[in-house]
């Protein structure tokens, strides 16, 4: 599903390249739930960011479904990135002037969606995570696990084949950080393919394959 | 979709509150100011368009050119023109002349009413205008001497309910005239507004043909009406050798030369008409204030925009993560600007209701709120929100859209200091706007409250000035004159052809040494006006009273004796119909307005026409209120029943730059308007600002700094903005002053103190709006700033 060849981030600053990541040589096929682990900074996110398409690599190929993806325009990079991949974040990242039942609906737009397909899909969704109340609420209405769990119905509204979840549980207590995993494993087992990025040793064992990050490179 | 944005837009503005008010503030008032401006261009482009032809009339207009003169243009000219044209030109269909409309005062059923503007004119007026008639036939209603149509209000007033048709009125000059029509009064649009049109034929029915030739009277208009295939300029090759033959072969001898041309129909009143100049210039002024305030309130919008974008980063971000293409970001501010700018257009319409009786007065009209919303202005208006919402919504759109997601998402972006940001660069030219118009408007009211003052050379101060009208009181007004000198409390008395008030006529005069006749200024008075207006005299000796010795004896003024370079005038000799000796210089006076240098003048004891017009009465001041009865009564012993005419003088000057004080209040109140959106701006800055600086701040307190220092920290690079903003308003406001001023003969000098004013007062009030809120954001404990983070 995904293979990275050499891929290399740096950054430019008064001619002195820092590197983030360096030589990344990775294949994930579909199915795998992915943890990536290693001490800050050393290139975790940036890893993530570049596989879901937000950011771009300084040099290497990157196949999407033998898909070139260093090779695309931002026009087709968009319209991989918006049909195939849901994201899950630390801090959740929920649009505050939006509600819970507009947070859903609006990948759904950016996917143009028609709207009686939209009502349904959202309905669906607020029906399985059991928020059919809190559907009017604002974010900052909402508890943190509340709140993650909006982001991650969110994340996989438009039945993404590949969800990237940076650090999902990060600021939540253990309760609700298990909720979350429990979710992501059940999606899991229902086809879509994981990346998530933690820290957390127990977390990662809700994968089937833990790739070591430090200084960029890959622990092999 | 687009819900989603408008939900979004709405509820930011909602959440936002000041922001949402500084911006739709800055441009309910912009589009406001525009929507007036837009009407004031319209109404005035539209003048006279309502007529069927159109674009097919033109105004016969000649410039006299006159040896030793200046060259004189005016559509006044003789009467015989204009069959002359339709006999020799192919391409006029038809034509129409009126003797130029003037105030009469008709009388019926012992009642007399004053009518102003009354013209004389043929039945032909109403083949070339478009004009509704109630009753009556407009192709013979003026077809003999003696008959009259009148205006649809006009015969309202005199008549009532009463049908006019027929009826019989008389004038001042024993006329009687049958009316014969009644007409719809003209639009406001109009240069043709008359309240009565008299037959042509009344005019001359008694005077022989001399006075219609081509050197009779210069007291008519005249109109034609090219035919559907002719153009203007095919006529207009024609003319030299048309005028040759007609006039100007005859009065080659004298150095005179006429030259005709024509003006099209709808660009007289914005190009040709007396007003033309001055409304041209308020145009223009007031176009680019209007087109100022827009853009002070685009430049707060960018700027508050941009400032807050720091916040709305993270939503750009996720959008963007969330599947949404560069595009739709930029859809999405669009729309948001463009909701706010609808809002605001919104708010204007009621700003516009609240502000038409300003405008109404500016405008001496009576507009309602109908009159500014009809289809024309609406689009345009609708055109030019429409492209503001794109104009201001699009820079910061593209800008934020552009932004990379992963780096959103992670940190916000840092500003980088020390680089000249557009921020930086739109904040100065706000500033530079701001300080440019305060100074404009400091030297404008500097300018009119020194006309207001000077010293005209004449006394103004409780002057009354009386028209006299009727045969009777013309003939006796020495009589009248003896009676007013018997009221308790009148000082003074004299009467005269003309006040010094908005310039003396002209005629030819051919002064010693002078081959052609030259134009000067003349007024024709007793020899009580030098005493009554307190006119210094030079040199030589007044006027004899109530002698005949002196009626072809001339006065002249210093400007006069300046332009023909004579040392000693007295006793040299000037040529009108016979020959004139100066017998005194008077000193200068100001009898035209101050737009122009005083201008050679001649003063005669011995009326051309024979008669007076004006009496001016001076009296001392406390007894105001008996004196003007006890003058109205003398006055009506001798007026048959006229109701007496008066003004003050010195009202009667502030009259003349009564423009100019309306102008004066408009572009006050508009730059008081710009001054405060582009304040409105400075804080909305200062307070994002302090915002994003708090942190910064708390962390400098916690580190020993004085709330002082960190005031003078931020406050630095504002008093860097003003400073730059004053480079660039200066000489920009200079220009512009010395511009305006150039319209006027006598000027205020163009004080430094001005300059030096508007800037230290932007200065203070930005400093202060800035302190403000630095000191209270550096007063707070430095923890609450802190823990947040």
């Amino acid at each position: 599903m995904i293979k990275l060849i050499n891929i290399e981030k740096y950054y430019t600053n008064k001619l002195i390249k820092t590197y983030v990541l360096r030589n990344i040589e990775l294949e994930i096929k579909e199915g795998e739930f992915i943890s990536v682990m290693g001490p800050s900074g050393a290139g975790k996110s940036t890893l993530l960011n570049i596989i879901g398409m937000l950011d771009t690599p300084s040099n290497g190929e990157y196949y999407f479904y033998n898909e070139p993806v260093h090779k695309m325009n931002e026009k087709k990079l968009n319209e991989l990135h918006k049909n195939h991949i849901g994201f899950v974040f630390q801090q959740y990242h929920l649009i505050d002037e939006l509600t819970v039942y507009e947070n859903l609906e609006t990948p759904l737009l950016y996917q143009k969606v028609k709207t009686d397909q939209r009502k349904g899909r959202i309905a669906e969704i607020l029906d399985r995570f059991n928020m059919v109340a809190k559907k009017d609420l604002f974010p900052n209405q909402l508890s943190g696990g509340q709140q993650q769990l909006v982001a991650v119905a969110r994340a996989i509204i438009g039945n993404p084949k590949l969800i990237l979840a940076d650090e999902p549980t990060g600021n939540l207590h253990s309760g609700q950080g298990r909720e979350i995993m429990q979710i992501l494993k059940k999606l899991n087992e229902d086809g879509t393919t994981i990346i998530q990025v933690t820290h957390n040793e127990e977390n990662a064992k809700y994968g089937n394959r833990i790739i070591k990050l430090a200084d960029g490179w890959i622990e092999k | 979709m687009f819900e989603n944005y408008l939900k979004t837009a709405l509820r930011n503005l909602l959440q936002k509150k000041i922001f949402s008010l500084i911006n739709i503030s800055g441009f309910a008032i912009g589009i406001c100011a525009v929507v007036f401006i837009l009407h004031y261009v319209q109404f005035n482009l539209s003048y006279d368009d309502y007529h069927q032809n159109a674009d097919r009339i033109f105004r016969v207009s000649v410039v006299s050119q006159i040896k030793g003169s200046d060259d004189f243009d005016s559509p006044v000219f003789t009467p015989p023109i204009g069959p002359a044209m339709l006999k020799d030109f192919p391409e006029i269909e038809n034509y129409t002349r009126y003797r130029t409309a003037r105030p009469e005062n008709l009388i019926y059923n012992n009642n007399t009413y004053k009518i102003e503007d009354v013209a004389f004119a043929e039945n032909t007026f109403f083949n070339l205008f478009s004009v509704e008639f109630i009753s009556g036939n407009p192709s013979s209603c003026l077809s003999a001497p003696n008959q009259i149509a009148l205006s649809k209000s006009t015969a309202g007033k005199i008549f009532g309910s009463e049908n006019p048709i027929g009826k019989i009125i008389s004038a001042e000059n024993n006329e009687n005239y049958t009316v014969t029509g009644v007409y719809e009064d003209a639009p406001k649009n109009s240069e043709l507004r008359f309240n009565g049109i008299a037959s042509f034929k009344t005019l001359y029915k008694n005077v022989n043909g001399n006075a219609m030739g081509w050197n009779g009277g210069h007291q008519y208009m005249t109109y034609v009406l090219l035919k559907k295939d002719s153009y203007k300029k095919s006529v207009e090759e024609k003319f030299p050798s048309f005028m040759w033959s007609n006039i100007n072969k005859y009065f080659e001898g004298i150095g005179v030369k006429y030259s005709a041309y024509l003006q099209p129909l709808k660009d007289i009143h914005t190009e040709y008409s007396e007003n033309a100049k001055g409304l041209k210039t308020n145009i223009m002024i007031f176009s680019i204030i209007a087109l100022f305030i827009i853009l002070l309130a685009c430049i707060n919008f960018i700027n508050l925009f941009m400032a807050r974008s720091i916040k709305r980063n993270k939503e750009i971000g996720i959008r963007k993560v969330l599947g949404a293409h560069r595009k739709d970001i930029l859809y999405q501010f669009i729309t948001e600007s463009s909701l706010l700018i609808v809002v605001s257009a919104a708010v204007a319409v009621f700003l516009s209701a609240a502000a038409l009786p300003v405008y109404n007065r500016f405008t001496g009209q009576e507009f309602t709120f109908l009159n500014l919303l009809n289809i024309k202005l609406i689009i345009s208006a609708l055109l030019a929100v429409g492209l503001l919402c794109l104009s201001a919504g699009f820079y910061p759109s593209f800008v934020l859209s552009s932004f990379q997601p992963a780096q959103i998402i992670k940190k916000p972006l840092f500003n980088r200091p020390g680089k000249i940001t557009l921020k930086g660069a739109l904040v100065v030219f706000q500033f530079a706007i701001s300080i440019a118009l305060i100074i404009c408007t400091l030297l404008i009211n500097n300018q009119l409250d020194y006309i207001k003052e000077k010293e005209l050379g004449f006394d103004k101060e409780n002057q009354i000035c009386i028209s006299l009208s009727g045969r009777r009181m013309k003939a006796e007004y020495g009589s009248m004159k003896a009676e007013m000198l018997k009221i308790k409390g009148v000082v003074n008395a004299a009467v005269s052809s003309g006040i010094p008030v908005n310039g003396f006529t002209s005629n030819g005069y051919s002064p010693e040494g002078f081959q052609n006749p030259i134009m000067i200024n003349v007024v024709d008075a007793e020899p009580d006006f030098l005493k009554t207006y307190n006119i210094p005299l030079i040199t030589g000796r007044n006027f004899f009273p109530e002698s005949l010795a002196d009626k072809d004896a001339y006065l002249v003024n210093e400007a006069f004796a300046r332009k023909m370079n004579w040392k000693d005038p007295v006793g040299k000799e000037i040529e009108r119909n016979g020959i004139h000796t100066i017998i005194g210089v008077v000193k200068d006076f100001n009898f035209a307005s101050l737009h122009d240098r005083i201008a050679p003048l001649i003063i005669t004891c011995n009326p051309e026409m024979g008669e007076y017009d004006y009496m001016t009465v001076k009296i001392k001041s406390p007894e105001l209120i008996s004196v003007i009865s006890s003058i109205r009564n003398v006055y009506n012993s001798f007026s048959d029943g006229m109701p007496m005419d008066y003004t003050f003088i010195d009202e009667s000057l502030q009259k003349v730059y009564e423009q100019e004080s309306i102008f004066r209040e408009i572009f006050t109140c508009f730059a008081f308007i710009a001054v405060v959106i582009a304040l409105l701006g400075i804080l909305g800055l200062t307070l994002f600002a302090v915002e994003r600086k708090k942190k910064e701040i708390a962390i400098r307190k916690a580190l020993g700094a004085k709330i002082a220092g960190i005031t003078l920290l931020i406050s630095k690079q504002f008093s860097l903005w003003i400073i730059l903003a004053n480079i660039i308003a200066w000489p920009a406001a200079y220009y512009f002053i010395k511009k305006w001023l150039a319209d006027y003969a006598y000027t205020a000098e163009i004080s430094f103190l001005s300059f030096i004013l508007a800037a230290a007062g932007v200065f203070v009030i930005s400093l202060i709006i800035i302190c403000f809120y630095i000191i209270r954001a550096a007063i707070n404990n430095p923890v609450e700033s802190l823990k947040y983070e």
